[in-house]
């Protein structure tokens, strides 16, 4: 939810040649590094359908769709990676963030909605894909320190 | 990180939240949006006074950003305009000249040529560069048939006449010459008079008889005595201020001409009488 104000209301005035951040995407990237595809499949369900509520003319569940598949995708390609490198997670977002576009603009396209399918959609996804990769590791110290901070609290707990 | 090996629980959860996923997709798009209208008001409100205040806060911070992102395309882009202004401004001026031009020609396609005499075309390329003379050169010369006391008219009036030859061009006396002179006629009165140029200053139309009534803007055309070389008729100005009749020997007759000597491109050389 906070990824999600912080999304509509401070980076959607701060674009890059028309592209904001997907700060959603990117926790749900982040929770698949930290703690496993069904989680980041969970995360991006619940994130995207949420996403998809403060869209005005986009159909609800392109971005859940979307974000599940990515989540989980992140995760299952994260898990074979032996030694990251300093550089993979920020590749690795900004692949993740255009393979989710990418498959909403064609998900989109195939459910009637023709006007996610340009050539200047596409440009918007290739630079939101840049500019996501830019913040990401911002994002990845947070949703870790979340995450650890959860995980101690359940330890503790126990 | 160990490998992942999905569980078939684990792949049951995926394919649970896909099939969610295309349910609510499926659901919003047969409802047209109306399966989610409450929700997305609900998301919205909850979001709106955070995008209030960080437009209050942000936005001329963003612009800023956003102007410095674009920098390089808007200049580019404003350098292409300005090449193409100036292209389009050049093109432009050419067409107004082309346009002139094209009147002038009709014009003096429509010169009424007296009887019997030929014409021969011909361009204006050189006007004199003193101030105490007004002539021009014409691109036609005495292979073209011309020859000194020619006269040479334009689409609106008589321009002068020819002054001195060569084989291919010539020098035109203008009528506002100080020097020049030419029998003229009024049209109406049909009184008979001398044209003399003076420059940049307005003809005067001399020996005219001081009991004759001269109207305001009266047309003053070409003799056609024997003696001046001009067939009769041919327009040299209008009337722009005339002394009423008089007493008096002499009377004055200013003529506006009707020629504008200054911007001269095309004329006609009349050949023979």
């Amino acid at each position: 939810m906070v990824a999600l104000i912080l999304r509509n209301a401070v980076f959607v005035q701060v674009r890059l040649f028309g592209a904001v951040p997907e700060l959603v995407l990117l926790v749900v990237i982040a929770v698949a590094m930290d703690d496993g595809p069904e989680s980041a499949a969970v995360v991006g369900f619940v994130g995207g359908f949420l996403q998809d509520l403060t869209n005005a003319l986009t159909p609800v569940g392109l971005s859940c769709l979307a974000f599940v598949l990515v989540g989980f995708a992140a995760g299952l390609v994260h898990s074979y990676v032996i030694r990251p490198g300093r550089l993979l997670p920020t590749a690795m977002a900004g692949a993740g963030v255009l393979a989710a576009l990418l498959t909403a603009i064609a998900v989109g396209g195939v459910v009637g909605q023709e006007y996610l399918v340009s050539g200047y959609q596409l440009r918007v996804a290739f630079w939101a894909s840049c500019y996501s990769a830019l913040t990401f590791p911002g994002v990845l110290l947070v949703v870790r320190r979340v995450l650890l901070t959860a995980r101690l609290g359940r330890l503790s707990a126990v | 990180m160990s490998i992942y090996r999905p569980s078939p629980t684990r792949r049951a959860l995926l394919g649970v939240l896909i099939l969610a996923s295309v349910s609510v997709l499926t659901l919003d798009f047969r409802s047209s949006g109306s399966a989610f209208r409450g929700a997305r008001g609900s998301v919205g409100a909850v979001l709106a006074p955070f995008q209030k205040t960080s437009a209050a806060v942000i936005r001329p911070f963003s612009s800023f950003f956003s102007g410095l992102a674009q920098v390089g395309s808007l200049r580019a882009e404003n350098e292409r305009l300005r090449e193409e202004n100036a292209g389009l401004r050049t093109r432009n001026e050419e067409l107004g000249r082309a346009a002139a031009q094209v009147e002038d020609l009709k014009k003096l396609n429509n010169v009424a040529i007296p009887k019997g005499v030929t014409s021969v075309g011909a361009r204006v390329f050189v006007r004199s560069p003193s101030s105490f003379e007004w002539v021009v050169e014409l691109d036609v010369g005495s292979s073209q048939g011309v020859a000194t006391g020619n006269p040479v008219v334009s689409g609106d009036g008589l321009v002068g006449k020819v002054i001195s030859v060569r084989p291919t061009t010539s020098v035109v006396q203008l009528v506002n010459d100080p020097k020049f002179a030419a029998g003229a006629r009024l049209e109406k009165s049909r009184e008979i008079g001398s044209v003399v140029g003076h420059g940049a200053a307005p003809l005067t139309l001399e020996d005219v008889d001081p009991q004759v009534p001269i109207a305001e803007g009266e047309r003053v055309q070409t003799a056609g005595v024997a003696s001046s070389g001009f067939p009769p008729d041919i327009l040299i100005g209008y009337v722009r201020g005339a002394p009423p009749p008089s007493a008096s020997l002499q009377r004055t007759v200013f003529v506006e001409p009707a020629t504008k000597t200054t911007r001269l491109e095309f004329v006609k050389v009349l050949l023979s009488s």
